[in-house]
């Protein structure tokens, strides 16, 4: 299993098990941050930083069976 | 003029008189508002040498041309004047409702000049203006200061104070309103406290005039709708500043322990979700539509935030983990009317310089018991809190350690290590005011975006097109948090002026407000010797997370900045080129 956190606005794309901003999927043949994040009605524009088991990852990385993954939307200002 | 009350009014606390004058509208035209048009009054009136904290200097206070109309956003407030910490040039905003207030009353501007003999407060009722004694404030913090006041007037004027860190003219003193909004950086509460002016009281019941009502309804509704309320924005909403705390450890920028390392292990305690824990609820400016405040209880402490770059550089930089103790933090730098980002920033570095043995501060990395009680002794002068009061810079000048005082221009480091963000170290080099990450914001792109941060390649253009986007909508005035495009601004503007602003006119607009703000530093004799960063960032490597062995090596960052003066039409010492000033109408 591989889970999946959306944060900040973005948690309303998903929820799991009553968790708003979760979503589970299993990791069959190097399934991609992108395969699983086009099962979910989720904007790909607003889709800014992509955590990887705490590193920074993209659309393109291939997870693994027990990868946890949080994705961000996009930011501006501070 | 529609957008504008066409009206400054002008106070000297030396001679007591109060008069109004017509607003400037060719530059108001050119410099927009805000930012810009203060920049430019400043300019034109505090000439070089000026000290900052005497009679001569002048404090600004500016509206912009979308203050108290119907567009979203636009309720912050320009406060503009020469900085102490350097003498340079210093702009801050203020949210809250003043800027609102102030534009109803009839003005789009308020200039105080002088200095009074004996503390006062400026009250404003419309076209009411007068100097009232303000003995019996003078000694308050700033919450305590507003209340008092608002017992007398009401809770519908707004107030903007100092607090005994701008009466006791502390270089890192801030101005306070609607009780929890600071114009934190640079020392403006420390202006306005050596002129002996303790509050401003504002109440405005006019109104702004649209040349085109209807049409700026429609582009503003629809701008609102679908460019507003977006995912891009609306993390302001969910979860405010405090988001940022993750993506920094993520991404090896957090500051820690005096930008020693940029990963922090206990980072979870005062990330967003910590926050939200603690957050009792939601508040915004006038006119926002998004609310980026948190109301955080701890205890005793209340605070609107902490906001990221307390969290950062109050928190993991001075080694603490506990948020309990960063709210207290925050709640006394905001009760004493302190910066938070240059008290952690000095703070820090007295940790380190007394973990190095160099000189004992008697301060340690994550003494929360101590560090929350630092703000009251900083703005007090009292003990510690004396040689804490001059900040990072003079503190090594004085004992040593300039290598890592974590300062540009003697304004502390925001949140944002450099040696995982190349153009941010550009960014802090080359802002107005000092290490400043309200210049340009590079990181959104190459550290949490998708540029390669450890790069100069690109960086010098994306640094100097983000300092004119700021520049423009800092002068209109609009929130840092809209991540709007020009030709929406230029939209809004044209509909409420009455006349066809561009996308092109702004940018431009941006790029002149910039350029003004370089000579009014290099008029005070800033050059490219002073557009450095801190040996830290060029000789240490990070140790740990994904800016593992990283630094901003020395030549790669001269490189950057020498491509970025070529760009922008500086000469090689950074001063703008005749012909690039003629092309912006700047000569």
């Amino acid at each position: 299993m591989i889970i999946i956190e959306l944060r900040g606005p973005l948690a309303r794309y998903g929820c799991e098990h009553g968790e708003k901003g979760r979503i589970e999927a299993k990791a069959d043949n190097g399934v991609t941050v992108r395969q699983i994040l086009n099962q979910v009605p989720i904007p790909l524009q607003h889709v800014g930083l992509i955590v990887v088991n705490g590193k920074k990852g993209s659309l393109q990385t291939m997870l693994s069976e027990g990868d946890s993954v949080v994705i961000f939307p996009v930011v501006a200002g501070g | 003029m529609a957008g504008y009350q066409d009206l400054v009014l002008r106070v000297n606390l030396t001679t007591g008189k109060v008069a109004t004058e017509s607003l400037n509208k060719e530059w108001a035209r050119d410099f927009l508002g805000g930012k810009g048009l203060g920049i430019k009054y400043l300019y034109e009136e505090v000439g070089p040498g000026v000290e900052a904290l005497s009679p001569e200097n002048k404090l600004i206070f500016m509206t912009g041309p979308f203050t108290g109309t119907i567009v979203p956003c636009s309720g912050k407030l320009g406060i503009i004047t020469k900085s102490p910490l350097n003498g340079y040039i210093l702009d801050c905003s203020i949210g809250g409702s003043a800027a609102v207030e102030i534009k109803r009353a009839g003005y789009d501007a308020v200039i105080v000049e002088g200095k009074s003999d004996y503390p006062v407060y400026l009250l404003i009722e419309d076209g009411q203006v007068e100097l009232k004694e303000a003995g019996d404030y003078w000694g308050l913090c700033c919450h305590d200061t507003e209340e008092k006041l608002k017992k007398v007037y009401g809770d519908d004027y707004s107030v903007l104070s100092i607090g005994p860190a701008g009466e006791n003219l502390v270089a890192y003193a801030c101005i306070t309103s609607d009780l929890y909004r600071q114009a934190g950086r640079g020392g403006v509460g420390a202006v306005m406290g050596s002129k002996m002016l303790k509050a401003v009281v504002v109440k405005g019941t006019g109104a702004v005039r649209a040349a085109d009502a209807k049409k700026l309804m429609d582009v503003t509704y629809n701008a609102y709708k679908n460019d507003l309320l977006t995912d891009t924005n609306l993390w302001a909403y969910t979860d405010g500043t405090p988001m940022i705390v993750e993506l920094s450890q993520t991404t090896g920028i957090l500051p820690t322990r005096n930008f020693q390392q940029g990963t922090f292990d206990q980072f979870a305690n005062i990330k967003s979700e910590a926050v939200a824990a603690a957050r009792e609820a939601k508040k915004g400016c006038v006119s926002c539509g998004l609310g980026c405040g948190n109301f955080t209880r701890v205890g005793e402490a209340v605070v609107e935030g902490p906001e990221y770059e307390t969290l950062s550089i109050a928190g993991s930089n001075c080694g603490i983990n506990d948020l309990g103790a960063i709210v207290k933090f925050n709640a006394n730098c905001d009760a004493f009317g302190l910066d938070t980002i240059s008290a952690g920033g000095t703070i820090a570095f007295a940790m380190e310089m007394t973990e190095k043995g160099i000189y004992d501060f008697g301060i340690r990395f994550g003494d929360a018991d101590k560090y929350v009680e630092l703000p009251e002794l900083i703005a007090k002068r009292e003990g510690l809190g004396a040689e804490l009061a001059l900040g990072a810079k003079k503190l090594a000048e004085k004992y040593g350690g300039i290598e890592f005082a974590m300062q540009v221009k003697g304004l502390e480091f925001p949140g944002y290590d450099p040696r995982g963000a190349w153009g941010m170290g550009l960014a802090y080099a080359t802002a107005p005011r000092g290490a400043c990450h309200m210049s340009a914001w590079p990181v959104a792109d190459e550290a949490y975006g998708e540029g390669n941060p450890f790069t100069i390649e690109g960086k010098a253009e994306m640094v100097k097109d983000l300092q004119h986007y700021n520049a423009a909508k800092f002068s209109l005035i609009l929130c840092d948090f809209w991540a709007l495009s020009f030709d929406i601004m230029a939209e809004m503007l044209s509909a409420l002026l009455g006349e066809e602003v561009t996308a092109q006119s702004l940018e431009q607009a941006g790029e002149r407000i910039f350029n003004l703000a370089r000579l009014f530093n290099t008029r005070e004799g800033l050059s490219a010797k002073d557009d450095v960063l801190p040996a830290r960032i060029h000789r240490h490597p990070l140790a740990t997370g994904s800016t593992e062995g990283k630094t901003l090596p020395e030549e790669e960052f001269i490189k950057m900045l020498l491509e970025y003066y070529s760009i922008r039409g500086w000469d090689n010492n950074g001063v703008p080129s005749g012909e690039k000033l003629q092309e912006l109408g700047l000569r």
